[in-house]
């Protein structure tokens, strides 16, 4: 292989983690086509909301997530990332402004600490895996207490 | 393997031993624990000893495993885990209230961003897993009640 085509596994790294802060960036902007071009076809996507769903449920559950919040951000805390893996601590804000969890609107603020842990595989997710609590998410809309 | 990385095997061999005491030395004495179980972090390895003893006595055959590892130093990382255990005990509640146990099983997965000291002992540890989910595999939550709308399966 030219050396100009080696990569190494530092590189990977490198370009893992800031290849997950662009989707970050993304999904930030409600950008469902942006978003999808960091995903491999064949994507799990794992997340105590839906289980695990494939491409076409990450994008509906996107849908309906950033529906129920119009102005969701997701802030990247820190990552770290290590091989083919990057994980990532974020925070979700948002305004509860449409229909979320069965729940109407409140346009109560809502604040999620979470993490992503998301394994790629030549330079796209291929397992994306969040990790939340979903009962914080709930109180902060009044569906629970 | 990193010096991260041997010390969330130790954790998970020490957990496994259910070695309360062992468990606790892991932990600096100021060590600091973020749950979503508990409204403020759990402050000091007395504390974080507390929760642990409690979740030993509710789960008595509570297992830890590790299923990933991310290393960015010899101080900082990360794993993504799996509990399994079975409900047999009495549970104390942040509340302090005293489930009675459910014989319901667990299985939950989760992750946690942790920060060692220079003697390699735990200073930080943020806990992210869904608390719901635990609740529901225990019967206290109705199931798919926080499903959003248009991501059902």
């Amino acid at each position: 292989m030219p050396i100009a085509q080696q990569q190494t596994a530092e590189d990977t790294q490198t370009l893992n983690a800031k290849d997950f802060r662009a989707a970050m960036a993304a999904a930030s902007a409600r950008d469902h086509g942006s978003f999808e071009t960091h995903l491999r076809d064949d994507v799990t996507f794992i997340n105590p909301m839906v289980g695990t769903v494939d491409k076409a449920g990450f994008h509906k559950f996107h849908a309906g997530l950033w529906a129920g919040l119009p102005d969701i951000n997701y802030r990247v805390e820190r990552t770290i990332s290590e091989g083919n893996t990057v994980v990532g601590e974020c925070t979700i804000t948002g305004t509860h402004g449409g229909e979320l969890a069965g729940v109407t609107a409140t346009n109560k603020p809502v604040t999620v600490p979470l993490t992503f842990i998301v394994d790629y595989e030549n330079g796209k997710a291929k397992r994306w895996s969040t990790y939340l609590d979903t009962a914080t998410l709930l109180r902060q809309i009044g569906a629970m207490k | 393997m990193g010096k991260y990385q041997d010390a969330s095997r130790k954790f998970a061999e020490t957990f496994n031993k259910h070695d309360l005491d062992g468990l606790a030395k892991l932990y600096a004495t100021d060590a600091v624990a973020y749950d979503p179980m508990y409204p403020e972090p759990l402050r000091g390895r007395d504390a974080i000893r507390k929760d642990t003893a409690t979740f030993f006595k509710g789960f008595p055959d509570i297992r830890f495993e590790i299923i990933t590892t991310i290393e960015k130093d010899d101080r900082n990382g990360a794993d993504e885990v799996r509990m399994t255990g079975t409900h047999t005990g009495p549970l104390e509640t942040p509340t302090g209230e005293e489930l009675a146990p459910t014989n319901k099983r667990l299985e939950l997965k989760g992750s946690a961003f942790v920060r060692l000291n220079e003697r390699g002992e735990i200073v930080e540890e943020r806990r992210y897993y869904d608390v719901g989910t635990f609740l529901r595999q225990l019967g206290l939550m109705p199931e798919q009640a926080e499903e959003p709308a248009g991501a059902k399966r």
